[in-house]
């Protein structure tokens, strides 16, 4: 949970969540936007440098949080790379399966702009999942119009994932303290045991959740307000000026 | 006598697998008064306090509230809710948000009030309950006790006639509780009815005007904290007597006489005063 941990103590937890959400909302249109792998490597170095310098989250822990999406996207854009119907790169021929796999300039190119797009569209959430707090998102995305139902669900659920890590933790520790995870055979029955009692005591939760919010008059929808944040018009001229201008980048850079 | 707030005449409640957890209990709650719910583990006390605010409906006898039956329509139980605020023995049953401004806020809005009304009482809220500065922390972040004051915050902002609290000390270290009781003076003092459950006599004896003490889902007793607390049959049920009762009947017996016509000391401190007290006055003599 260490981005939640960030997101309520980053250099910039006071600005206004609508001044970050905009700021990366164009850094995820303009990524997405653009037909040049350029572009998008460029917005994922603004984004990273505005997290590590702006926000002050530091860099080592930037880079371990960034790398395992990165890892991830290119292995997936490797796969469009690829090809079994003969490109340009000879890499391998299998003879068994009559086939030869190669990487074909198209390949590669598509490759790379989807690369570049879902790095840059990463960088941005990541650096809104960095300096703002769940609430103030839901908070956002509230104000937007977003389903109600969708809203009190992540409301309900990002406040219970702790609770569920709590209770996993104490049940957790209290097997350890009886020796449970001393072996394998052991460990597997505490698992299991530990398994079954989450499910029960959340079901029990759940009841007393429950009456919890009925207790204070809950009728069928959850009502709440969010805490009050000043815009900045100086934050808000910032993010729109950078913004816009990538967006604008991002249509008119050609390949 | 004052008049009563809440009343249960009675009132039997059984939970699904014939569990009787309330047995034709009838009990006052007297106005403007503390009152303290004592008894055993498992003799209805939290059911007993799931009934005052309509969470739960007894399957015979009634709960009265201002001297009219519940009504348990969405417009009766939404009055009463407002009126009767009832704090969870877990706060993590109760806080829904990971952000206790908007918990405390779920009240309020749900009785309708503005947006404006709503934000002034959360505010009030916070401070009352000395969270001011805490509203920015992620609710799994606080302490069992800042998260035990946003309970509390979230259901005094709904201006609660009686306050009912189910153990509230649990889980309190003695720094934390004597703040917590100082809060719970202020708004004795401002007027809320309170009702508490507790296992702790001391405290009962301390604080409490009223006491009712349940037994297996049935009243044992129910009158004046100081005059019944120090009852035989209180003793029997619960196990013990409050210990300054005890040390002050044995002060007596050996010819220090800490009572007085008015007074009885409540607490280890007033009965240390009590004693120097006529000490000084013994050697005036
Ligand atoms: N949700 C429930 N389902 C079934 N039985 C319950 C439930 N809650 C409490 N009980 C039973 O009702 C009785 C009274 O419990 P409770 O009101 O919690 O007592 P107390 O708060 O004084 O410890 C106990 O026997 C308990 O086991
Ligand atoms: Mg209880």
């Amino acid at each position: 949970m260490r981005i939640d941990t960030y997101a309520y103590s980053n250099r910039w937890r006071q600005v206004h969540p609508g001044e970050k959400g905009l700021f990366a909302l164009f850094g995820l249109t303009a990524s997405l936007l653009s037909k040049s792998p350029l572009l998008p490597f460029g917005i994922a170095a603004v984004m990273a440098a505005t997290t590590i310098l702006g926000a002050g989250i530091p860099w080592r822990e930037y880079l371990r949080l960034a790398l395992f999406p990165t890892l991830f996207l290119l292995w997936s854009c490797l796969a469009l790379a690829v090809s079994f119907s003969g490109g340009e790169f000879y890499l391998v021929n299998i003879p068994a399966l009559k086939a030869t796999i190669s990487l074909s300039r198209q390949g590669i190119g598509q490759a790379e702009l989807a690369l570049a797009r879902s790095l840059g569209a990463t960088l941005s959430l990541l650096f809104l999942a960095l300096t703002t707090p769940m609430t103030e998102i839901t908070g956002l995305l509230r104000s937007l119009g977003t389903p109600k139902l969708l809203i009190e669900l992540m409301t309900i659920a990002y406040r219970q994932i702790f609770v569920f890590l709590e209770i996993a933790g104490q049940i957790r520790a209290a097997q350890e303290a009886r020796l449970g995870y001393a072996s394998v055979r052991i460990a597997m029955k505490s698992l299991a045991g530990l398994t079954g009692n989450i499910l029960l005591r959340s079901l029990s939760r759940a009841r007393q959740n429950h009456h919890g919010l009925l207790a204070r008059g809950y009728d069928s929808e959850l009502l709440f307000l969010s805490p009050r944040h000043t815009w900045s018009l100086r934050n808000l001229i910032a993010a729109v000026t950078i913004g816009t201008t990538l967006n604008v980048l991002a249509l008119v850079i050609r390949p | 006598m004052t008049p009563s707030i809440i009343e249960l005449q009675e009132v039997s409640f059984t939970y699904p697998g014939d569990i009787v957890a309330l047995n034709t209990f009838s009990a006052t709650f007297a106005r403007g008064r503390r009152t303290a719910v004592l008894g055993r583990n498992g003799s209805g006390k939290t059911t007993l306090f799931s009934l005052l605010n309509g969470l739960q409906r007894p399957q015979k006898g009634a709960v009265l509230f201002g001297g009219e039956p519940i009504r348990y329509d969405r417009q009766g139980l939404l009055k009463l809710r407002q009126s009767v605020g009832m704090v969870f023995q877990d706060p993590d049953s109760q806080l829904f948000s990971a952000c206790i401004y908007e918990d405390i806020s779920f009240g309020p809005f749900n009785i309708g009030l503005p947006e404006a009304e709503v934000r002034t009482r959360v505010e009030t809220a916070l401070q009352q309950m000395r969270l001011t500065g805490l509203e920015n922390r992620p609710t799994h972040s606080l302490s069992f006790g800042q998260k035990k004051r946003a309970c509390i915050a979230g259901v005094l902002a709904m201006h609660p006639q009686v306050l009912v609290l189910d153990e509230p000390f649990a889980g309190l270290d003695p720094v934390m509780t004597a703040e917590f009781m100082t809060i719970l003076d202020e708004l004795h003092q401002g007027g809320t009815s309170l009702i508490i459950a507790t296992h702790d006599l001391d405290l009962a004896y301390a604080w409490a005007d009223d006491v009712i003490i349940l037994q297996d889902g049935r009243l044992l007793a129910q009158g004046e904290a100081l005059k019944l607390l120090v009852q035989p049959l209180v003793h029997a049920e619960l196990g013990a007597a409050p210990i300054v009762a005890e040390l002050s009947s044995a002060l007596t017996l050996t010819g220090t006489g800490v009572y007085d016509k008015w007074y009885q000391p409540r607490t280890g401190a007033e009965l240390v005063r009590a004693v120097l007290n006529q000490n000084r006055q013994e050697n005036e003599q």
